[in-house]
């Protein structure tokens, strides 16, 4: 697994690919969180007069997360869509198959590195929260809540992209298949929808509907479960795809 | 199990299917420690399927093989670690240096951290790549990156090698060079290398296996192959027909063909030319085919050697296996 991390971190960094990803990531966060406050200031200031107090830690602080969530699922398919396909394209994968190394560690060699950069870009854009804490009180709980629930968020989409970057040997292919993944997952999530019975069935399922509550700062263990289940599932099934080499003609 | 044990690689009844098609069919052999085997057949002959199975890539559909001991099926760990795998159009991380590509493959192997820069070094060394350690893989030549395929396979000197095509694509003064390379691994190192081109199995193996529409048709000494002649035979005879039932009993030649015939005046019967082949023992030949025209009362026109090729015994092979339409 070493040998695969060291190979993909090497990958992200020596090319400009993940400096560009991480720095137009940060470059939307900023202007979001820029206008977020904006925003907010304005609200505020009308809410003095209405003596309705509002708070930074419940107002902001959630939503700017939320974005930042939003963000990840845009620039997570262009991170993780040569993971696979390059080296199914290149031939290299054939090779790697030939060395002792197992498919799992193949897998979670790519995931890790993949792991790093999305921690970077979530550390990265945490500095926003630091420069507002120098104007106000930040409560420093529920930021950490919502990076908790960013960085799981994050994983499940790694292991989405490391999925459908393994179906296909075009980045592009796999760049379509992982955004049409994770696009209908977000869309499964109908805040207010009145149907209690599709909200039943399929609200449970969206990759945003875990967020809410970790976003306000309450560490639900049904949420963290949720998350680390589809990591876990989607690693899986790369695995078992990755396999079928063995027994498909 | 003693004589198993002599065996490096040792493959039984191996086959593969794709679907309908039977890539590999039924093959078996065996190579010793040290040999140097080449795989040699036309284009999809079913070389590099072979190759992929013994490197546990796939598993075959029937049979099995044990590579240094190790079932390709149970052991597919102990397998992978006692080999180095060069494959077709050798893939590489482009965007890696030499240096860190093979840093890489150490790590990959399992190799131990402190053994590794001393082994990238010998490496380099063994490839002549110490000129380009520091160049990213992308921007160096063709012939350098098939060395790189090659020092990624033998860094952690495994006892067997598997090239596939390891020389396609060089030029003549690198082709030469490269099989230097591979001839110095063996000895040491068990080796199988496909190809097609016939000159470079005779000029760097020891054996040879011939391989067609995913069947062994041959396997042999690349000496013993080569070492082979025709004899050239025209003789005034009867007919044909005659020539090769009386050859037939002959055991110092091989199979009789007739090649053509023609009548001269100066003789009641035909002139038949044959050529009659896989003669080891040219004198012994010479002889029994003087003492039989003899004994018949033939007159023999003209009668020379002709040294086999490498390049004749395959495509004799090839063409023998085709008109027996692949057997079975």
């Amino acid at each position: 697994m070493g040998a695969i991390f060291y190979r993909e971190m090497k990958a992200y960094f020596s090319s400009l690919l993940a400096w560009s990803l991480i720095a137009a990531f940060l470059a939307v966060v900023g202007f979001f969180m820029l206008l977020g406050m904006m925003q907010y200031a304005e609200i505020s200031a009308s809410a003095m007069q209405g003596a309705m107090p509002y708070n930074i830690n419940t107002y902001f602080i959630p939503s700017m997360s939320n974005g930042i969530g939003l963000f990840l699922m845009f620039f997570m398919p262009l991170l993780t869509m040569r993971i696979f396909a390059e080296d199914k394209r290149s031939g290299m994968l054939d090779l790697l198959f030939t060395y002792p190394l197992s498919d799992w560690a193949i897998v979670l060699g790519k995931f890790w590195a993949t792991m790093v950069v999305v921690a970077l870009m979530l550390a990265f854009s945490s500095l926003s929260y630091i420069f507002l804490s120098v104007y106000c009180t930040v409560e420093w709980p529920i930021v950490l809540s919502g990076y908790l629930s960013l960085l799981l968020m994050g994983a499940s989409m790694a292991a989405i992209g490391l999925f459908t970057s393994s179906l296909s040997s075009s980045q592009l292919v796999a760049s379509a298949l992982n955004y049409g993944a994770l696009l209908l997952m977000w869309l499964l999530y109908i805040p207010d929808s009145r149907d209690a019975v599709y909200t039943a069935l399929f609200g449970k399922l969206s990759i945003m509907s875990h967020t809410e509550s970790l976003l306000k700062g309450v560490l639900n263990a049904q949420d963290i479960i949720y998350y680390l289940a589809v990591t876990i599932f989607f690693l899986y099934l790369t695995v078992c795809f990755i396999e079928s080499r063995k027994w498909r003609g | 199990m003693e004589q198993s044990q002599s065996y490096m690689i040792q493959a039984e009844g191996l086959s593969k299917r794709f679907g309908e098609r039977l890539a590999v069919d039924d093959v078996s052999f065996a190579i010793e420690k040290g040999e140097i085997m080449g795989f040699l057949g036309p284009n999809a002959a079913g070389k590099t399927t072979t190759m992929k199975m013994l490197t546990c890539f796939y598993p075959p559909t029937e049979g099995t093989a044990k590579v240094n001991g190790c079932d390709i099926l149970e052991d597919s760990f102990g397998v992978r670690r006692s080999i180095g795998y060069m494959p077709e159009n050798v893939p590489l991380y482009m965007d890696m240096t030499v240096e860190e590509f093979l840093n890489f493959v150490a790590r990959a192997k399992a190799m131990a951290h402190l053994d590794i820069p001393r082994a990238i070094n010998k490496t380099l060394e063994r490839c002549s790549l110490e000129g380009v350690r520091d160049q990213l893989i992308r921007t160096i030549s063709r012939g350098y990156k098939q060395r790189v395929g090659l020092a990624q396979a033998i860094i952690n000197e495994p006892p067997v090698l598997i090239l596939d095509e390891p020389t396609v694509g060089l030029d003549p003064e690198q082709i030469k060079n490269f099989r230097e390379l591979i001839k110095s691994l063996g000895g040491k190192s068990t080796i199988i290398l496909s190809t097609h081109i016939l000159s470079e199995v005779s000029l760097t193996c020891n054996r040879v296996c011939i391989i067609d529409h995913g069947q062994i048709i041959a396997v042999d000494d690349t000496d013993n192959l080569e070492h082979q002649t025709n004899v050239r035979l025209e003789i005034f005879a009867p007919n044909p027909e005659r020539f090769i039932e009386a050859a037939a009993q002959l055991k110092e030649v091989g199979p009789v063909e007739c090649e053509g015939q023609s009548q001269l005046p100066e003789s009641e019967h035909p002139l038949l030319k044959f050529v009659v082949r896989d003669i080891r023992d040219r004198v012994g030949a010479h002889r029994a085919l003087f003492s039989l025209a003899a004994a018949q009362g033939w007159e023999i026109y003209s009668l020379h050697d002709e040294r086999v090729t490498l390049e004749d015994a395959f495509i004799r092979l090839i063409n023998k296996h085709q008109e027996m339409g692949g057997k079975k």
